[in-house]
């Protein structure tokens, strides 16, 4: 079976590309960077408390500035709180579920060579939906709802690889895809279920927590979410280089001396640690795996070295703009998984327009 | 590869380390809230006290339908309200018995305002639009999902009330203490206390619900006009119901079962004597009227419905559940109605008395009948006994 191919070309860059990626690749992140610090605050500043920008960006330059903070400081009180409670959890839940996902649908396309790769079309946040909606079910704690739904995640990504393999087609991405999605029809007909049987007081919430939603952050949910997403997304910013090579093919990779099947089951193992991280605490957010990654590769092209970071900055500048007008524009709550998709489909037609479907097809 | 350009490969660190520094802030302490100069302080329901400046600002009332009714049954103070709702509690307030009291409040536009309740799967309050106000106090049910806990936190004055952790009759009480004590006047709260365990003795003593041997099953229930589904039932032990049903000398046909989606072949297993309609047959949810419950199909075979005894109940809209003055009505009205050889019709009375002594207005005989529901239940067997003609031809009669 002929392969879907990422990108136009190859995988890797021209030499052309590779020179001008050496001298100027790290400068779109970095910019990314000021991108995402700026909107974060800018965020901040959203709301019925009025917040100068300056002042939102002086409070949060004190709480972050690991020393005491000034006796007598030049803001008041409320405004302290307004930022500290309110604000600010949800601006970093946004933008650190935004990080993560760009991360997880970026690694996920290279590793397994494939555009239309993201973590829901794997399974990963089917399980881990399932996982945390019967952790809700039975009533378990904050830090459970988060282990079951990592473990539901997990589960189904393994269902997904055991499938492919028993086809005997394990490296076969459409066949993986294809596992990926019968495993995630799976695991929505049981979410079906667990809802038809859920009493009537837990339903809205666990619907709406489906959803995708940034309401209710607290320091703790950060907690949850900052911890795995922060650690694994370093990780494979660490491996980039060799997701390179294992977009190249797995005989070249092997060839190259890259363990290609530990390698695959680590980048798995981290993507479904975000995924599940991030479901588990503000439900799915869909289409900003399978967005994120196109719009950071029409920037920097296919290098992972340049694309790993793109995508996580693209990912959380992406979710943070939602956020704030899921928030900001209507007085109703449209849960931002909503935005996500309506956002995110056209988005997808476009690029598909832009680049008359190459890439996306057989070669 | 040079040394500068390997530590150039690390640009990704920064994103990351700042983030994490940001969300580590989130753990330093919350700034302290100095206490004010001049105040007095008040015990909310939960034990917590809080120290309310002099001169009082006003209330904010953060959460819940019912909590402008509540409040104004127990102070009779709304001018000292800062804000009272929602634009949706503000159609609901237009509906209840207290705005013919309180007409003001339904014009003054400050104290409804949709920014402060936002709808996600459920109702939440935007701490932010609620701070704007700047009250004296903020006032509010404790508890994890109320913003309580986090306006606490915040070290905004909040006190809790009709949050009573035995709730019931105990809330209603304890309701009507904090809030006299909130408008610096305990001893209005002492006095509505008085005044309801007198309208529960007068009907125990008319009544004497103890030596009833027959005690008719009631059934409290709500069937929707647009989905047949929808079926409630009122029975759980914890239910403000319960607080009628002994007192008016009835039994709880579905004791401890509450649903929203009921089945309707449980209800025809039930079989009560008598059925009670909750809800209202307008608005975005309408809920069947007497008439049209006792034409469904579904519901042909039920005694309730072959004898006519489907009632709407009394003030479903008008009084407040748990509010102290609408607690006894209400058991007088399915008393009167269940035992009406036992009881003269002195609803009507009460109501009208209930309105001039309190609160200083003289109702209508036309805002009575809406009260009592004269309209909804005139098809209904024994219910002319509320209406106008009715009580009167009654009283007459007795006294011949």
């Amino acid at each position: 079976m002929a392969e879907i191919t990422l990108a136009v070309k190859s995988v890797l860059p021209t030499v052309r590309e590779a020179a001008f990626s050496r001298r100027h690749g790290w400068a779109l992140p970095m910019l990314l960077s000021v991108g995402v610090l700026l909107a974060m605050l800018a965020s901040l500043c959203i709301g019925s408390y009025p917040m100068p920008f300056l002042q939102a960006a002086r409070i949060v330059a004190h709480l972050a500035w690991p020393f005491p903070l000034p006796a007598n400081p030049p803001w008041s009180v409320k405004e302290q709180t307004v930022v500290q409670v309110v604000r600010l959890p949800r601006v970093l839940l946004a933008t650190i579920a935004g990080l993560g996902l760009g991360v997880s649908g970026t690694a996920l396309q290279g590793l397994l060579r494939n555009p239309l790769v993201d973590p829901n079309i794997v399974g990963v946040s089917s399980g881990a939906a399932f996982g945390g909606i019967m952790a809700m079910l039975w009533d378990f704690s904050p830090v459970g709802i988060i282990g079951a739904a990592f473990c539901g995640g997990m589960l189904a990504m393994m269902l997904t690889f055991g499938l492919a393999k028993l086809s005997h087609a394990g490296s076969d991405s459409m066949i993986l895809i294809l596992s990926g999605v019968f495993v995630g029809a799976f695991f929505l007909s049981l979410i079906e279920f667990v809802k038809f049987v859920s009493p009537d007081s837990k339903l809205p919430t666990m619907i709406y927590w489906l959803l995708g939603t940034f309401v209710g952050a607290d320091a703790k949910k950060i907690a949850m979410i900052a911890i795995p997403t922060l650690i694994a997304t370093s990780i494979l910013m660490c491996l980039r280089w060799r997701i390179n090579l294992l977009s190249l093919g797995d005989l070249d990779a092997k060839t190259l001396g890259v363990n290609v099947r530990g390698l695959r089951w680590l980048v798995i193992a981290l993507v479904s640690l975000i995924v599940a991280s991030q479901v588990a605490v503000s439900g799915v957010v869909a289409w900003v795996g399978l967005v994120v990654p196109h719009i950071a590769r029409m920037f920097v092209g296919p290098d992972h070295r340049r694309l790993l970071p793109t995508g996580a900055l693209l990912g959380a500048l992406f979710v943070l703009i939602l956020d704030d007008i899921a928030r900001a524009l209507v007085h109703a709550e449209v849960p931002v998984g909503v935005f996500t998709a309506l956002v995110g489909t056209p988005v997808v037609c476009f690029l598909l327009w832009k680049s008359q479907g190459k890439g996306w097809g057989r070669e | 590869m040079k040394r500068s350009r390997k530590w150039l490969e690390l640009y990704w660190v920064a994103p990351l380390a700042l983030i994490a520094l940001m969300s580590l802030g989130l753990l330093r302490a919350l700034p302290h809230q100095a206490p004010p100069a001049h105040g007095r302080t008040v015990t909310g329901d939960d034990g917590q006290s809080v120290v309310i400046e002099e001169p009082f600002r006003g209330i904010c009332l953060t959460y819940g339908f019912l909590f402008p009714n509540w409040y104004l049954e127990d102070t009779h103070a709304p001018d000292l309200l800062v804000y009272a709702g929602t634009a949706d509690q503000r159609k609901w307030f237009s509906g209840n018995a207290l705005r013919l009291a309180y007409p003001q409040l339904l014009n003054k536009e400050s104290l409804w305002d949709p920014r402060v309740f936002r709808f996600a799967h459920d109702g939440y309050i935007e701490i932010e639009a609620m701070m704007a106000y700047n009250p004296g106090v903020y006032l509010g049910v404790a508890g994890d999902y109320t913003p309580i806990p986090l306006m606490r936190r915040m070290g905004l004055p909040t006190l809790s009330n009709w949050g009573h952790a035995k709730g019931g009759e105990k809330a209603g009480l304890s309701t009507a203490r904090v809030n006299a004590a909130l408008i610096g006047n305990p001893a209005l709260g002492d006095a509505h206390i008085a005044e309801y365990w007198r309208d529960v003795n007068e009907l125990k003593q008319e009544l004497h619900p103890g030596n009833l041997t027959l005690l008719p099953k009631v059934l409290l229930m709500s069937a929707s006009r647009l989905n047949r589904r929808q079926i409630g039932v009122v029975g759980d032990d914890t239910d403000w119901s319960n607080l009628y049903y002994p007192r008016a000398g009835v039994a709880n046909a579905a004791s401890g079962h509450q649903a929203m989606s009921y089945d309707a072949e449980r209800i025809l297993a039930i079989d009560p004597e008598t059925i009670v309609l909750a809800g209202i047959a307008t608005g975005p949810r309408p809920w069947e009227s007497p008439q049209e419950f006792m034409h469904d199909p579904r519901w042909q075979g039920l005694q309730a419905v072959q004898q006519k005894r489907v009632y709407r109940m009394a003030g479903v809209q008008d009084w407040s559940p748990g509010g102290l003055m609408f607690i006894p009505m209400r058991t007088r009205w399915l008393a009167e109605l269940l035992h009406p050889e036992l009881l003269q019709p002195r609803l009507r009375q009460i109501l009208r008395d209930h309105f001039r002594n309190d609160f200083n207005t003289s109702l209508t005989d036309e805002e009575i009948d809406k009260q009592l529901r004269i309209d909804e239940n005139a098809g209904s067997v024994g219910y002319e006994r509320f209406t106008r003609s009715g009580a009167a031809a009654r009283n007459e009669k007795s006294l011949q």
